[in-house]
C-alpha cells in the first residue's frame, strides 16, 4: 500500500496514466469538497474510487467529466486538459451518472441514435454500432421499447451503452450499482469485466466494496476530500494483514479446550480463538508453516472438516483506513 | 491510448432500414421535434388552437355584419364584403398575436429546466455538441411548433383575402411580424429556462417577463404620447417615438394596413395605425370601393409633401431578431461547461 502522494511517479514509470490529477481542489464557500487530490489511474485499469458519502467522489468525477471547474490543481485525461480543452476530453471519455434521466416518448434505439449524433458518430456507422452496443448490454430485444418503460437495471445498462456510443478509451461510472437488484449487480459486474477485456480504462465509484474487489485492478480510498491510500487491491490486502489467518472447523464431538490448548502450544501459532464453532488461527510464517501445522493436527487425530485461509477484505481495509469523517 | 472499436464502420441502412422520422443538422432539434410531435397534447393543442381561431373568426364576422347593418354606413353588396374582410383580417391577426404571446412562454419555458429536472441536461452538455447548438436546438423546436400553429391558421386568413380588402403582401408582412415576436418570446423564455432549476420557476419567470414587456411598452407609449407629448406643439407620433418600434401591436398595424385602409376605425389595426401613423388625417364617411376591391376612404384633394418616417414593422422585425440573438447568446453562456458551480443538483454537503 502506498501513500497517494508517492503513487504518481510510481505509476508514471509503468505507463502513461489515463487520468492524472495534481493538487486537485474544489471549495464551495466554507466547504472543501475536494482537497489536494493527487490521483493516477493507469491506462487499461479498472480503478475504484471508494469513500463514504460526502467524501468528494462525485465532485472529483464532475471535474474529470468536464462539468466542474476546480478551485485549484490540474487534471489530465490521456494528456488532455478537461478544463481548458473539454471537447478533446469528451471525445475520449464516456460518463455514466448514478441517476439515469430519461426523455419522454423516446425509444431505446432512438435514444442511442440521438447520443451518437451528439457525439458526431458518422451516420453510416450508427445502426451497426447501436446494434452492437445493445447486444453488449443485453438490450437487443428492447430496441423498439420506450426508455421510460425499462427497469432500473436496464436503464443503467442503457446508460452504459450511451457512455460507450463514441467508443471512448475511458469510462467514468459514478455509483453504477446504486439501486440495482442483486441480479442486475452481477450483470453490471460482468459488463465491467468485459470492458476491461476491451482494454478500456474504467474509473468507478461504489459503496459495494465486495463487488469492486472482484473487478478492480486499482483502488483509491477518499475521505473528507482527501485521497488516503491508492494501489492494487492485492497489495493493499497483503499489507493490511501481514500474517496468515486460517479458519478451522472440526467434526462434532471434539473438546474445545483440548483443541485450543493444542493450538496455542504449537510453535507456529501466534494466536487462536473459537468463534461460532470455528477456530480462528493466526500463523507466524508462510504457507509451509500452515501446511506443517495441518499435518501435525491430523497426526493428533483431530477430525478436520475444513481448513481455510481467510483474507482481509476491502471492507476491512476501508474501515481501517477511514475515520468516518463526513463533511 | 485507443481502445478496440466496438463496431466496424460498415455502411448500413439506418435503424434497420427504417426511414428516419426527421433529420436536421441539429440532433437536439431532431429529438425535440420528435418528442413534441409524439405527445398527444401537441395534436390536441393545435386542434384546439385552430378551432378557437375559426370560432373567433366567425364571431368577428357576425359582429361586424351586425354592426354594418345597424349603423347603415355601408349599403351592402361588394363594398360590405370588402369591409368585412378587412375587419376579420385585422381582428384575427390581433387575436393571433395575443394568443401567440400567451402560448410561446409555455412552449419554451421548460425546455432546459425540464432537462435539469430529469437530470439529462449535463449528459447533453458533455457530448461533442456546442452549447450554441443546444440553445439553437431548443429554440428551434419551440419555434417550429409555434410556426406550425401559425401555418395551421393560414387557411383561415384566406377568408378575408377572398372577401377582399387584404392583399397577400399584407398577410406575409403581418405573419412575419407575429413570427419575429413569437421567436423573441421563445428565445427569452428559453433563456429563463436555462437560468432556473425548476420548470415551475422558469415558467413563472417567462410569463412574468412577457407580461412586464407588455407593461413596459404600454407605459412607454403612454409616457411618450400623453406626458412628453403634452409639451410639444407637434403630435408625438409624428416624430416616431421609441415605443412604436418595440410594440408588436403597432408593428402589426403598420404591416397589416396601408393608407387606403386607414379609415376603418372600427377595425383594430387600422384604428391603431390611424392613431399612430396618420393622426392628422381626417376620417371621411362615404368611402368607396377601388378598382381592385380595396377600400378607398378619402381621396386627397391635393398631394401633400410628407416628411420621411421610418417604417415601424421592418424596424420591429430587426429589433426582435437582434433581441433573439442576444437571448440565444446568453443561453449559450449559461449552457457552457465546465462551470464553477456544481451542475448535478444541490452542491455536495
Amino acid at each position: 500500500m502506498s501513500v497517494a502522494q508517492e503513487s504518481i511517479p510510481a505509476a508514471a514509470e509503468v505507463a502513461a496514466p489515463a487520468i492524472e490529477t495534481v493538487g486537485l481542489t474544489k471549495v464551495y464557500g466554507n466547504l472543501t469538497a475536494l482537497g489536494d487530490l493527487n490521483l493516477s489511474v493507469p491506462a487499461g485499469s479498472v480503478f475504484a474510487l471508494v469513500g463514504p458519502n460526502g467524501a468528494g467522489k462525485t465532485t472529483a468525477f464532475s471535474i474529470l467529466a468536464t462539468m466542474l471547474q476546480p478551485t485549484a490543481g490540474v487534471a489530465r485525461i490521456f494528456g488532455e486538459d478537461p478544463i481548458n480543452d473539454p471537447m478533446s476530453v469528451r471525445s475520449l471519455m464516456g460518463y455514466m451518472p448514478d441517476f439515469f434521466g430519461v426523455y419522454d416518448d423516446v425509444r431505446v434505439g432512438e435514444y442511442l441514435d440521438f447520443f451518437a449524433a451528439a457525439y458526431k458518430v458518422p451516420v453510416v456507422r450508427r445502426a451497426g454500432l447501436i446494434s452492437d452496443l445493445l447486444e453488449l448490454v443485453d438490450l437487443g430485444h428492447k430496441r423498439e421499447d420506450f426508455v421510460e418503460s425499462l427497469s432500473r437495471g436496464m436503464k443503467q445498462r442503457l446508460g452504459l451503452a450511451r457512455a460507450l456510443i463514441h467508443d471512448p478509451a475511458l469510462l467514468i461510472l459514478d455509483e453504477p450499482a446504486s439501486g440495482l437488484d442483486p441480479r442486475a449487480r452481477v450483470e453490471l459486474r460482468e459488463m465491467i469485466l468485459e470492458l476491461k477485456s476491451m482494454n478500456k480504462t474504467v474509473l468507478i465509484s461504489s459503496h459495494i466494496l465486495s463487488e469492486l474487489e472482484e473487478v478492480c485492478t486499482d483502488i483509491g480510498i477518499l475521505e473528507a476530500g482527501k485521497l488516503l491510500v491508492q494501489g492494487p487491491p492485492s497489495q493493499m490486502l497483503a499489507e493490511a494483514r501481514p500474517v496468515l489467518a486460517y479458519s478451522m472447523r472440526l467434526a462434532d464431538g471434539y473438546d474445545p479446550d483440548k483443541v485450543l490448548k493444542t493450538l496455542s502450544e504449537d510453535p507456529s501459532v501466534i494466536d487462536t480463538a473459537l468463534v461460532e464453532g470455528r477456530f480462528e488461527i493466526t500463523i507466524g510464517g508462510d504457507d509451509n508453516e500452515a501446511s506443517d501445522l495441518l499435518g501435525r493436527l491430523i497426526k493428533k487425530r483431530f477430525r478436520i472438516v475444513e481448513f481455510t485461509q481467510t483474507r482481509a477484505s476491502l471492507e476491512e481495509i476501508f474501515m481501517k483506513t477511514t475515520k468516518g469523517i463526513v463533511q | 491510448m485507443s481502445a478496440e472499436p466496438i463496431s466496424e464502420p460498415i455502411a448500413e441502412p439506418e435503424q434497420g432500414g427504417k426511414k428516419r422520422f426527421i433529420s436536421t443538422f441539429n440532433p437536439v432539434l431532431d429529438r425535440e421535434i420528435k418528442e413534441r410531435m409524439r405527445a398527444a397534447r401537441s395534436s390536441i393543442l393545435i386542434s384546439v388552437f385552430v378551432g378557437l381561431m375559426a370560432g373567433v373568426l366567425y364571431l368577428i364576422y357576425r359582429v361586424a355584419l351586425e354592426f354594418f347593418q345597424q349603423s347603415g354606413i355601408f349599403s351592402g353588396g361588394g363594398f360590405t364584403s370588402v369591409a368585412l374582410g378587412r375587419i376579420m383580417f385585422e381582428w384575427i391577426l390581433g387575436f393571433l398575436l395575443m394568443l401567440v404571446a400567451f402560448i410561446a412562454p409555455g412552449l419554451a419555458s421548460a425546455s432546459i429546466s425540464g432537462e435539469k429536472e430529469r437530470k439529462t441536461l449535463h449528459l447533453l452538455q458533455i457530448t461533442l455538441l456546442r452549447p450554441r447548438s443546444i440553445a439553437l436546438g431548443k429554440l428551434g423546436a419551440s419555434t417550429a411548433f409555434l410556426l406550425l400553429m401559425i401555418v395551421a391558421i393560414v387557411p383561415l386568413l384566406m377568408v378575408p383575402i377572398v372577401l377582399g380588402g387584404v392583399n397577400v403582401w399584407q398577410v406575409l408582412k403581418s405573419l412575419l411580424v407575429i413570427t419575429s415576436f413569437a421567436v423573441f418570446i421563445v428565445a427569452m423564455s428559453t433563456y429563463f429556462s436555462s437560468v432556473a432549476r425548476r420548470s415551475q420557476a422558469s415558467t413563472v419567470l417567462a410569463y412574468l417577463m412577457t407580461f412586464l414587456y407588455g407593461v413596459v411598452i404600454l407605459g412607454l407609449l403612454f409616457l411618450e404620447t400623453f406626458v412628453l407629448g403634452s409639451f410639444g406643439a407637434e403630435p408625438v407620433m409624428q416624430s416616431r417615438p421609441v415605443s412604436l418600434f418595440v410594440n408588436p401591436l403597432v408593428a402589426l398595424a403598420d404591416a397589416a394596413t396601408d393608407e387606403r385602409s386607414m379609415g376603418l376605425e372600427v377595425s383594430l389595426l387600422s384604428g391603431i395605425a390611424q392613431f399612430v401613423d396618420r393622426p392628422n388625417d381626417q376620417f371621411q364617411e362615404g368611402a368607396q370601393l377601388g378598382p381592385n376591391g380595396e377600400v378607398i376612404l378619402q381621396e386627397p384633394a391635393e398631394e401633400r409633401a410628407e416628411p420621411f418616417r421610418l417604417p415601424v414593422w421592418p424596424v420591429f422585425v430587426v429589433l426582435m431578431v437582434a433581441a433573439t440573438a442576444l437571448f440565444v447568446m446568453l443561453t449559450t453562456l449559461r449552457l457552457r461547461l465546465p462551470s464553477p458551480k456544481f451542475v448535478l443538483g444541490k452542491t455536495p454537503e
